[in-house]
């Protein structure tokens, strides 16, 4: 890995092709050791599909079959009613003997292959006893949404490995844009197959998947100087997108290439290796949110307590970028743009429908369309995506904030004479006004100056307030300017709310110990459930509740989590008292509260009168 | 994961909320000593020995649960005198065992309430409850926490 300044700041002539640039600073592509699907053409992918409808009513036809299906076809316009979906299908249903047949010919894949993943600690033990439960909820989940089955990820591993041994490039679709004087290089992947959940524990999986990586250059003295670069990502929007080219600690660059490590299985792109943790929400009704969202208020400001949610499942998106290098020379670029026919005219998904509410397992539409066929506004608005629509080119901050410093001087200045004569205006006025006092036939010609100094008053307060804020402003606005004249560039993180950033390593006391006890404990728990529901059933809330202390005091043992989780547990036990004691000795409470605010207000009107 | 540093000795403060604990724990230990003391006065235990037999084939006898019960609140007075010096002293351990403690306290409170038809629930044992449940919100404050280096600033250990 080089990032010496020279290999970093590689600049290009203005006057470049926009192949040429798009090659210039084409990403560099470390995917996870494990990963099944890399970036390909979509015509290769689309001859494999065949194209689908779903009808508001709820049915399903096929417009073209698998083997007659290629991009002409795929664009040809379909008329449908409103709330039709237009959709790819890779893999078509599987038999239960094809399901077995197709998940056996994947382990036997990757076992030819040596492509194997680790998860390591995995994520259910890096979660924690309640999490596992939320998670175990969120499996169960499934079963009521739509989603894709592992025989179909298999069988799309399995397409997927047949059409690479026969056609092996690594394609990226890139576009130049020029917009607000910056040049946007932008770089659309495409997978066949996103097997995160499947392959790598995730949250999701799903036919077909796009993502995205831009660079961002500026022209200075007719040569053009990359600033930024920006990738998209799980839960991150705006300004958290991008890093700025010189900040070598988040952007790896080699030899002026951005290096993107892709997370298994889930495609999303990290700008440094390792492990990261998503949390997924579990879907919960809404007023069972209202009301978790209650108890977290009251958990955290009333009783003083860390923030704690039980219902949010981690996941992890490993970016290890320990597997497959795709980089210059690797890469099979095609140039698109808003004529690409496969590109704007297909407003479909590029993959099953599954029909899942919350869309996690339904494919993704293509670069320029959202899944309900708006436009996508990483395709036409790249700025504004990635925040940077605020944000000039360097060589027009300088010319600009020199400006907006000249604007405000010229108003400070302004203002410098304005609020003297208002505030003589006003001084005159209320002379004026206490000559009329004692005079009660004045009274109507009063009350209508009175208003008009008033009015005056309140303008020139306003002024003042202008006149001081700017005062500030320009101070603010000269400190940067005499940072940009001196070639001082700036935090360049000051734009990121939040940083995504790999979890550590996770070590936990006994790992073995705790991996098994994830792998186990849920089912062990319901065997202990289902052992005192047949032996002692008296005794079943107590023995539900001494079973679930048992099991997270034991977790928080394997975890070193021991004394956070015994202080949870006082405090719900604690709370639990509380009830139990208002219950029985409410009024004695109500007559302590009150005689304690009656002692308090005493003693502190006491205090006063004696001060 | 990481112990959360603790708050050099000379910069701890002792917050109200650990006079509150320490008069708490003052007073179960005093609760306590009385159930010794009473017991030991009442079987004269230095003129008669131990009361015999402490075990039939049913199991412990009468005079067998009375003793145990009164060995088992010797041990939580020992524990709870080595847990006052420690609290004075702001000492980590002591925070954690008085937690441990009251929770233990107040599971065995709770489950004898809701089964209480085994054995009265008497006010002493509600007295014991709004103590240990005193005990526990003033333990888990914050400014305690940090104090005995539960709690970091900087991290939320609790997780």
């Amino acid at each position: 890995m080089s990032n010496t300044s020279d290999d970093r700041f590689v600049t290009m002539p203005a006057s470049a092709s926009d192949a040429d640039l798009l090659r210039r600073f084409e990403p560099i592509c470390h995917l996870t050791k494990g990963e099944q699907f890399y970036p390909m053409d979509v015509e290769s992918y689309v001859r494999e599909c065949s194209l689908w409808e779903h009808t508001p009513e709820g049915g399903e036809a096929v417009l073209v079959r698998q083997g007659e299906l290629s991009l002409e076809e795929l664009v040809k316009p379909r008329p449908a009613p409103f709330r039709t979906v237009h959709f790819l299908r890779f893999i078509e249903t599987l038999s239960l003997t094809e399901a077995a047949q197709a998940l056996a010919a994947q382990a036997r894949l990757r076992y030819r292959l040596r492509n194997f993943f680790h998860a390591g600690l995995g994520r259910l033990a890096r979660g924690g006893f309640l999490p596992r439960l939320a998670d175990a909820a969120f499996s169960l989940s499934f079963l009521l949404r739509g989603k894709v089955s592992a025989a179909t990820a298999a069988t799309a591993e399995l397409a997927y490995n047949r059409m690479r041994r026969s056609e092996k490039r690594n394609v990226y679709y890139a576009r130049l844009v020029r917009q607000n004087g910056w040049v946007i290089l932008q770089y659309w992947l495409f997978y066949c197959y996103n097997s995160w959940r499947s392959g790598f524990h995730g949250v999701n999986d799903h036919e077909s998947d796009w993502e995205t990586v831009a660079v961002y250059l500026y022209e200075k003295d007719g040569l053009l100087h990359p600033e930024w670069a920006a990738y998209a990502s799980h839960d991150y929007k705006g300004d958290d997108l991008r890093r700025r080219w010189d900040d070598a600690d988040e952007l790896t660059v080699e030899d002026g290439h951005p290096v993107v490590y892709v997370g298994a299985g889930s495609h999303a792109a990290y700008f440094r290796p390792g492990e990261y943790q998503a949390e997924v929400n579990l879907p919960l009704p809404s007023w069972l949110t209202g009301v978790v969202r209650a108890w977290n208020r009251f958990w955290t400001e009333v009783l003083d307590q860390p923030p704690a949610n039980p219902f949010r499942i981690p996941f992890v998106d490993y970016a290890r970028g320990d597997g497959l290098r795709i980089g210059p020379g690797d890469w099979s670029p095609e140039f698109v743009d808003e004529s690409t026919p496969w590109l704007s005219q297909y407003r479909g998904l590029w993959g099953l429908y599954a029909r899942d509410p919350i869309s996690g397992e339904n494919a993704p539409a293509g670069p320029m369309y959202n899944r309900d066929g708006t436009p996508r506004a990483a395709w036409y608005d790249p700025l504004g995506f990635v925040g940077l629509d605020k944000v000039p080119p360097p060589p027009q901050a300088l010319k600009l904030l020199e400006a907006e410093c000249a604007q405000i001087t010229a108003r400070q200045n302004e203002l410098g004479k304005l609020i003297p004569d208002k505030n003589n205006k006003l001084q005159a006025l209320g002379v004026k006004l206490r000559g009329m006092e004692e005079s009660p036939h004045l009274a109507k010609q009063y009350a209508a100056l009175e208003k008009q100094i008033n009015s005056l008053a309140e303008e020139v307060k306003g002024l003042r307030r202008e006149h001081s804020e700017n005062s500030a402003l320009l101070q603010g606005l000269a400190y940067r300017l005499d940072g940009l004249r001196s070639g001082l560039t700036g935090d360049p993180r000051s734009h990121i709310r939040h940083l995504a950033a790999p979890v550590e390593t996770v070590e936990a006391r006994f790992s073995n110990a705790a991996e098994t006890w994830a792998a186990i404990s849920l089912s062990l728990m319901l065997f202990a459930i289902a052992g005192l529901v047949f032996f002692v059933p008296n005794y079943l809330w107590a023995g539900l509740a001494v079973i679930f202390v048992l099991f997270v005091v034991l977790e928080s043992i394997l975890r070193g989590a021991f004394v956070p989780t015994v202080a949870r547990i006082s405090v719900v036990l604690a709370l639990l008292a509380a009830f139990i004691l208002f219950f029985h000795f409410w009024k004695y409470v109500i007559v302590g509260v009150l005689v304690a605010m009656g002692v308090y207000l005493l003693f502190e009107r006491l205090r006063e009168l004696t001060s | 994961m990481a112990k959360p540093k603790k708050i050099p000795r000379k910069n701890r403060k002792r917050p109200i909320a650990v006079t509150i604990i320490v008069l708490l724990a003052i007073g179960e230990i005093l609760l306590r000593l009385y159930w010794v003391a009473h017991y030991i006065l009442q079987t004269e235990i230095w003129l008669n020995g131990l009361p015999w037999p402490l075990w039939e084939a049913q199991g412990p006898t009468e005079a067998g649960m009375e003793f145990a019960a009164a060995a088992f609140r010797l041990l939580w007075l020992l524990v709870a005198i080595a847990v006052l010096i420690g609290l004075l002293r702001m000492r980590r351990w002591s925070w954690v065992v008085l937690v441990f403690w009251v929770s233990v306290s107040l599971s065995i409170g709770i489950v004898h309430y809701f089964y209480r038809s085994l054995s009265a629930f008497n006010p002493s044992d509600y007295a014991v409850m709004a103590a240990d449940m005193v005990l526990v919100f003033a333990l888990n404050q914050s400014d305690v926490q940090r104090i005995y280096g539960i709690r970091r600033d900087d991290v939320e250990h609790l997780g």
